[in-house]
């Protein structure tokens, strides 16, 4: 990018991530069953997705598994390697990274996994997992590490006394607690969080969504926030991306999403929040899990084999996004007629 | 895997607690007090030769009795697993550590690095272990050494392959990942994050490793590829007393009965820390 | 084995006084104690409770599928008409495996991995064909009877998974046939401990229909363990709070929703629907943390966290107070107690 070209960015609300076209690729069946099979040899995870992430907002990506939520939030942090398509982070390519580069970019984007538990070193305390990332990158000198330790600990809700305790004695809480706190300590500009209150008890889930909204609201963090729940999206982000194998069919405000979905699989998911209901589109969903094969060589809509609203047009190619206002953006030919239900 | 910090307090509790190990440990330390304290007992050294005394049956001036050169047999015993003892114990360390080492990075770097240095391992592993010896023999010459190094070498496939498999479980753990996330280079990732978690089974494959390589050291040094006469060892007091087997019986058994009652405590305590290690993982409270 | 007839009314499971725990290292380890319950045969019972309530100690125990350093003990445990507490190992073990079902978290531990899923069908239909002349006619004819029953559990193509093997099926795929199973079982008793968990919110919808068809086809009585109490007002009749070991609430769903009485029950309950709401604010939350079974404190177990404690809670063991239709362990309700205790 030209130097003029920066500043005029600079000047206007450049996003603070740009995904381009990304597709990641997984090879299949290697070995001599592979070559013998019929089978497709990849999947494309993630499927020519293209997203921008803004400063300071929680992007939340809802999807069932086989989405590709989780592989989009690895392949920002570089857990994966791009097929095709470019991560542009502080106007640098960085899915072209590679060695030291990669690992100066390390302090700016932290993740949160799913499973607390193995997520921590089980034999390291909670003092060596906070002081590593200190120590590591020099974020303040060894006899302030200490010190510093303990503040994160007050800053994520658990008290100092949890220094010198290893993972086995805490609770899954107080794991996902200290692995906020670790993906703090560098200061990052931004957090994924890949499930991070899945696998927690539902009263236990609203101490640590209460967490996130305090830490986003305190410090300004930009947290990805990748889920399979519907409430948490909701309660927490700002904007909500819908992933279907692999492909982006919605993006838009939550409010918008929730109030006026605009893309049959959107609306079928939101169907399933109310309570009583068993209609079409929500057994649209359920056999739309079951019947789509990754692997296979569809070229139409991804969506198209369940959709209830479909055209012999949605078999050609898969739709793009496009916008159909400001904020709001749907990957689907007939978007209208939903917008008229 | 293992939950708990280690301790020593918990890890004497625990043996204490299971009859394997207690017996193991009660042997081993026994042997090993009489390795290291039993020669300043005995009046003799172990290359004495007294030709008024030879092949002379257990008494109580030799209780172990005489060999053809009038060499106590008992003092030769306790020399000689001395000798044998820390062969085995430095051959198998070095080659575990070697091994360690080279199955963990060999699983955590993976691409194609990994089958090319596992096929390595498994040609060594193919090679019989007196083949090896012979062949270090005329590289290295003759002695102490060399038994060293073919042990360490016997046991290099056996812990690079354990090292390996482990590693790769351990490698997919979200917290090796979060390690990567940090910053950390592969080589503090390797040291900080994998080895400590793959140390316990490393430890178990230690002991029983200690158990056969004595076996692996007598043998070697009872064909004379060993430890070379007169310097005693396990297997060369045997070797000596082989010739004479049949009419003075005392030297081969007695010191076939002291070889195997070290093996069966390595074998016991190798034994009781597999079930230590492992139940320790059951006794859980199911949270 | 005493099978001396008791009652033969309709209450299929009754445990009185179940104590259970663990013999750790360390000394004995109380896990659950004085947990007393009753199903009704096609009733289905909830147990709710947080990670470390006791609730799948208290599932395992009534199966007798605790750990061996498990020590268990119960005043009354009838099964249909047998008193159970005096059986040996053998015999119970004969009880279980022809008529209880457990459907537990992931299926996979349910199936032989090294047999084919038609193969599990086959089993369980030569087990039932002693129960009468129909059952030994659809034994005969099996696949088809396993076709039919996938159809049920919405297996499209139950043919072609009859020739699966258990991992080449996926998550929700693997619990339907599972169910399907349960049906074709027909147990009388039906455990299922937090069989969602692992799933998406929409195939745990379809997970949790399945299991209502279930109750209603079956005559049998259906314990169902679980966290989250949205689950449970879906499915269970009647509900039983678990909280550090104990039963501190028992009562019909319906009424328990309406109407929480134990402040435990009333924050679990602000806490899970507090998400539903979409009022954006901070989400409600139980402050502190559930105590260590080691280390529980002296009165009674809520009271470090108890929103409504005063000065008996701390040094008095509340016992579980008799209103009308409802079970509370609260010194709050000491004088609503019907039982004259």
């Amino acid at each position: 990018m030209s130097l003029a070209a920066e500043a005029r960015a600079a000047g206007a609300d450049e996003p603070l991530m740009r995904i381009d076209d990304l597709t990641i690729r997984f090879k299949l069946g290697s070995g001599l069953s592979g070559i013998m099979s019929d089978l497709p040899k990849h999947l494309d995870a993630v499927d020519r997705v293209s997203l921008d992430i803004r400063k300071g907002e929680v992007l939340g990506l809802v999807g069932e598994s086989g989405s590709g939520k989780t592989t989009i939030g690895k392949a920002i942090l570089r857990l994966y390697d791009a097929h095709q398509g470019s991560i542009f982070f502080r106007g640098t390519d960085i899915t072209k990274l590679r060695g030291s580069a990669l690992r100066a970019l390390r302090r700016d984007l932290q993740m949160i996994f799913q499973d607390p538990a193995s997520s921590l070193n089980p034999r390291q305390t909670v003092r060596t997992v906070l002081a590593t990332p200190l120590l590591l990158h020099r974020v303040c000198p060894h006899d302030e590490v200490d010190r510093k330790v303990d503040e994160i600990l007050t800053q994520v809700g658990l008290s100092p006394i949890f220094r010198n305790r290893y993972p086995h004695e805490l609770s899954g809480g107080q794991l996902q607690r200290v692995a906020i706190g670790r993906a703090l300590t560098l200061s990052p500009d931004l957090i994924v969080a890949d499930e991070a209150v899945s696998k927690l008890d539902v009263s236990v889930r609203s101490q640590i969504l209460n967490l996130f909204r305090d830490i986003q609201e305190e410090l300004g963090t930009t947290i990805v926030f990748i889920t399979h729940d519907l409430h948490v999206a909701r309660y927490l982000c700002h904007r909500i991306g819908v992933m279907y194998f692999g492909k982006l069919l919605e993006l838009g405000p939550t409010n918008e999403i929730y109030e006026n979905p605009r893309h049959p699989y959107t609306e079928a998911l939101l169907g399933t929040l109310k309570p009583t209901a068993k209609d079409d589109a929500e057994v649209a969903v359920a056999e739309a899990g079951e019947a789509y094969n990754p692997t296979g060589t569809t070229v139409g809509c991804r969506y198209y084999a369940r959709c209830p609203y479909r055209v012999d047009h949605c078999q050609t190619t898969h739709p793009p996004l496009e916008n159909i206002s400001e904020e709001h953006s749907v990957a689907c030919y007939e978007w209208q007629r939903i917008a008229q239900r | 895997m293992a939950e708990s910090n280690f301790s020593f307090k918990r890890l004497a509790r625990d043996i204490l607690r299971n009859r394997s190990a207690t017996a193991g440990v009660g042997i081993i330390g026994f042997m090993v007090l009489a390795m290291v304290f039993g020669p300043s007992f005995v009046p003799y050294e172990p290359n004495d030769m007294d030709f008024m005394a030879i092949r002379e049956v257990p008494s109580w001036t030799h209780p172990f009795g005489t060999d053809a050169v009038g060499r106590d047999v008992l003092a030769r015993v306790l020399y000689g697993a001395r000798i044998s003892m820390l062969v085995t114990i430095i051959g198998v360390t070095l080659g575990g550590a070697a091994g360690t080492m080279i199955g963990m990075t060999s699983g955590f770097v993976g691409r194609w690095v990994d089958p090319v240095v596992m096929r390595f391992v498994d040609l060594l592993m193919a090679f019989p272990i007196f083949v090896l010896a012979l062949f270090l023999m005329l590289v290295l010459g003759f002695g102490i050494q060399p038994v060293i190094f073919a042990i360490a070498l016997v046991y290099v496939p056996n812990f690079a392959r354990l090292a390996r498999n482990t590693t790769l479980a351990v490698k997919e753990e979200p917290y090796v990942q979060a390690a990567r996330l940090m910053g950390q280079s592969n080589l503090r990732i390797m040291l900080r994050e994998i080895l400590p978690n793959i140390a316990a089974p490393m430890f178990v494959q230690l002991t029983v490793g200690f158990a056969f390589g004595i076996v692996i050291e007598a043998g070697l040094s009872f064909l004379g590829l060993g430890v070379q006469p007169p310097d005693p060892s396990l297997g060369v007091v045997m070797a000596d007393g082989k010739d004479y087997f049949l009419a003075h019986p005392w030297v081969i058994t007695l010191t076939g009965l002291t070889l195997m009652v070290i093996i069966l405590g390595l074998n016991l305590l190798g034994d009781g820390l597999r079930d230590i290690l492992d139940p320790r993982l059951r006794k859980r409270s199911m949270a | 084995m005493t099978d001396t007839p008791i009652r033969s009314d309709d209450v299929a499971l009754r445990i009185r006084g179940l104590n259970a725990g663990f013999r750790m290292s360390d000394g004995y380890l109380p896990i659950i104690e004085d947990v007393s319950l009753e199903v009704r045969k096609g009733e289905v019972l909830g147990i709710i409770g947080e990670s470390g309530s006791g609730k799948t100690v208290t599932g395992m125990s009534i199966l007798h599928l605790l750990p061996e350093n498990a020590e268990t003990e119960w005043k009354v445990f009838d099964f249909l008409d047998l008193d159970v507490t005096g059986m040996d190992e053998e015999a119970f073990r004969d009880l279980r495996g022809n008529r209880m079902a457990v459907v537990f978290q992931d299926p996979t531990g349910a199936f032989n991995p090294a047999k084919k899923v038609g193969w599990h069908f086959h089993q369980v239909f030569e087990r039932t064909a002693v129960k009468s002349p129909d059952h030994a006619i659809r034994a005969k004819d099996w696949r088809n009877a396993a076709i039919d029953l996938m159809r049920d559990v919405g297996i499209a193509h139950g043919a072609n998974v009859l020739g699966q093997y258990p991992h080449q099926l996926s998550g929700g795929m693997l619990q339907r046939a599972l169910i399907a199973l349960v049906l074709a079982f027909e147990p009388d008793l039906i455990l299922a401990d937090e069989p969602t968990t692992n799933l998406d919110n929409i195939v745990e919808r379809q997970i949790l229909d399945l299991f209502r068809d279930l109750q209603k086809r079956l005559d049998s009585a259906f314990v169902f363990i679980t966290h989250d109490m949205t689950i449970a007002a879906t499915l269970c009749d009647r509900i039983a709070v678990m909280y550090a070991g104990r039963i501190v609430e028992l009562g019909s769903t319906k009424e328990i929703f309406d109407d929480p009485k134990h402040p435990y029950t009333q924050g679990l309950l602000a806490t899970a629907l507090a998400l539903e709401e979409k009022s954006g604010e901070r989400l409600q939350e139980i402050p502190g943390e559930l105590p260590h079974p080691g280390a529980l404190p002296p009165g009674c177990v809520f009271a470090p966290r108890c929103p409504h404690v005063f000065g008996r809670c701390e040094t008095e063991r509340p016992p579980l107070f008799d209103l009308p239709g409802r079970e509370v362990r609260c010194l709050l309700y000491e004088d609503d107690d019907v039982s004259g205790r």
